[in-house]
């Protein structure tokens, strides 16, 4: 594609037309008395509820309670499927063993145990936790198995003939092949993470963003609502970015996320 | 690192009656084969001959099935022998830098440097292999064999993917690295004329067994268009294909084109 510098300007400008029109349209219809605040307060009004809550402090305070939610949820899902998919990718046995059940098991909808899991746990922290944690252990296990599985052999054969063994094979060879993949299931259950996060904290919660959104809703606060809902969508973006970034520097070898160096 | 260079090595290899089956074929049947220390061999033959499946049991990739093959008068796989073998594929590990690729199997940091220096790479020790070229990963490749001080490098048509010119340049490279090293080498090929190039004696292999046994009696370095390199050329050529070399393929009847001829075969020629 060769634009001229008077196309890309133009180009530069277009993705953000219907955007900024729409929000344009949302704030006038809101002014106008055209959409009811209950139904969608200006953005003018949200921007202003965010700030409220941020200076309050309670913003920070429900921040922090997902934030840690979905990070130990994660860590242990995730730190789970790492091992479960090391183990049945680097041997033959344990994937006999244990591949085909986690498959039946990975196929039941985790939220669908959200029953079950009020009955074992209640609705306190290890519920939460409990079902981010199970959100994310399916994704990381699918792609670290995968991943490991299609470790190139004559890489493999290569090393092992000069002499790389056990943990140095994994080490050097085994896991560095299987990052791609593994990085790709992390990405998978990040978004999990935030899906489930979500709909465990608007069931039952005292605190976090989906207490915040759940209590707002109570009280018909739609400007806190749409607060609620944008923190979600900026910490998942974030996220993203991580992952994005370790991408980055784990995969920097990888032709794909080079960036003109070296070639 | 004055003493990197220096060392000759090299190491004699016996086999008797050595034999391989997979399955019902018969892949190798009682292959008697001498290389001296020191010596250049290149295995030619088509494919299916088993030239690979000899190279592969010489790198102790794989076992015979019977008969006997020996490294420097012991038994293969028993004795202290570094044996390194070259791929048709590069093989580096796309996620550690030249450098790293050569120092794999811990090697020194000064060793490694030395053997990219030597095959001439030294300017790219911190580039990532997806950056170089064909020719310059199987470079690379050489220098993490020659690294290991090898006493037999095994090449099993390591140069079979890169055009003309590079191949020339690389048959120069491993030439000085052999006279240099003293290192005994063992090179598949489908080439001819590479193996011309690089052999002090060549074998072909036909169904598994020693067809033709040729000393190459040229002085190095050798060139491609002296009359005596092109008579062994299709000395060989002749042998694989069944066809007088001279003759234009066209007026080669047909049926005679892909047959190889086992009775005059197995007489090996003399110099």
């Amino acid at each position: 594609m060769s634009l001229s510098i008077r196309n890309r300007a133009l180009a530069g400008f277009l993705p953000w037309i219907v955007p900024v029109a729409l929000l344009l349209a949302w704030q006038i219809g809101a002014q106008l008395g055209w959409i009811t605040a209950r139904v969608l307060p200006a953005p003018t009004d949200v921007v202003a509820a965010g700030w409220r809550l941020t200076a309050s402090g309670e913003l920070w305070f429900h921040l922090k309670s997902s934030f840690e939610r979905a990070a130990i949820g994660f860590l242990i899902g995730g730190g789970i499927g790492l091992a479960l998919g090391f183990a049945t990718g680097l041997s033959r046995w344990l994937s006999l063993l244990l591949d085909s059940t986690l498959q039946m098991v990975r196929n039941i909808p985790h939220l669908a145990l959200i029953p079950l899991v009020i009955l074992w746990f209640g609705i306190d922290e290890t519920a939460k936790i409990f079902l981010v944690a199970l959100g994310s252990v399916f994704p990381i296990y699918l792609n670290t198995y995968h991943g490991i599985r299609n470790v190139d052999p004559q890489l493999l054969e290569m090393a092992r003939s000069y002499g790389v063994r056990g943990v140095a094979l994994f080490w050097h060879v085994v896991l560095p092949g299987a990052l791609p993949s593994i990085l790709v299931g992390v990405r998978f259950a990040l978004g999990f993470m935030w899906l489930t996060l979500i709909v465990s904290e608007t069931i039952s919660a005292t605190d976090g963003i989906g207490y915040l959104a759940m209590d707002a809703r109570e009280f018909m606060q739609t400007d806190v609502v749409l607060v609620a809902i944008l923190l979600y969508a900026v910490l998942g973006k974030l996220a993203d970015l991580s992952a994005k970034g370790l991408e980055l520097w784990w995969l920097r070898w990888h032709p794909a996320y080079q960036r003109g160096e070296g070639v | 690192m004055s003493d990197l260079s220096s060392t000759k090595w090299g190491v004699g290899i016996t086999t008797r009656n050595l034999q391989r089956h997979f399955g019902d074929l018969t892949v190798l049947k009682g292959l008697d084969l001498d290389i001296p220390a020191g010596e250049s061999l290149v295995i030619i033959g088509r494919s299916g001959c088993g030239k690979s499946t000899l190279l592969r049991l010489l790198a102790g990739l794989d076992k015979p099935d019977g008969g006997q093959l020996e490294v420097d008068g012991e038994a293969a796989g028993t004795g202290n022998h570094s044996v390194r073998m070259m791929y048709q594929e590069p093989r580096l590990l796309p996620w550690k830098t030249v450098i790293e690729n050569v120092e794999i199997g811990n090697v020194s940091y000064a060793r490694a440097k030395f053997s990219l220096h030597e095959v001439e790479l030294d300017s790219k020790a911190q580039d990532w292999p997806a950056s170089l070229s064909g020719g310059q990963k199987q470079r690379v490749a050489l220098a993490r064999a020659l690294a290991h001080q090898p006493e037999l490098l095994l090449l099993d048509e390591p140069l079979g993917a890169l055009d003309a010119l590079t191949r020339s340049t690389m048959h120069r490279l491993i030439e000085n690295l052999w006279q240099e090293h003293g290192f005994t080498l063992v090179m598949v090929t489908h080439d001819v004329s590479e193996a011309v190039m690089l052999a002090d004696r060549v074998i072909v292999l036909d169904e598994g067994a020693i067809g033709l046994d040729v000393k190459i009696q040229l002085p190095r370095p050798r060139v491609a268009t002296d009359p005596s390199f092109v008579g062994y050329e299709a000395r060989l050529l002749e042998y694989l294909t069944g066809v007088p070399a001279e003759a234009p393929d066209e007026t080669v009847p047909k049926h005679k084109r892909a047959t190889l001829q086992p009775e005059s075969g197995y007489l090996a020629i003399s110099n």
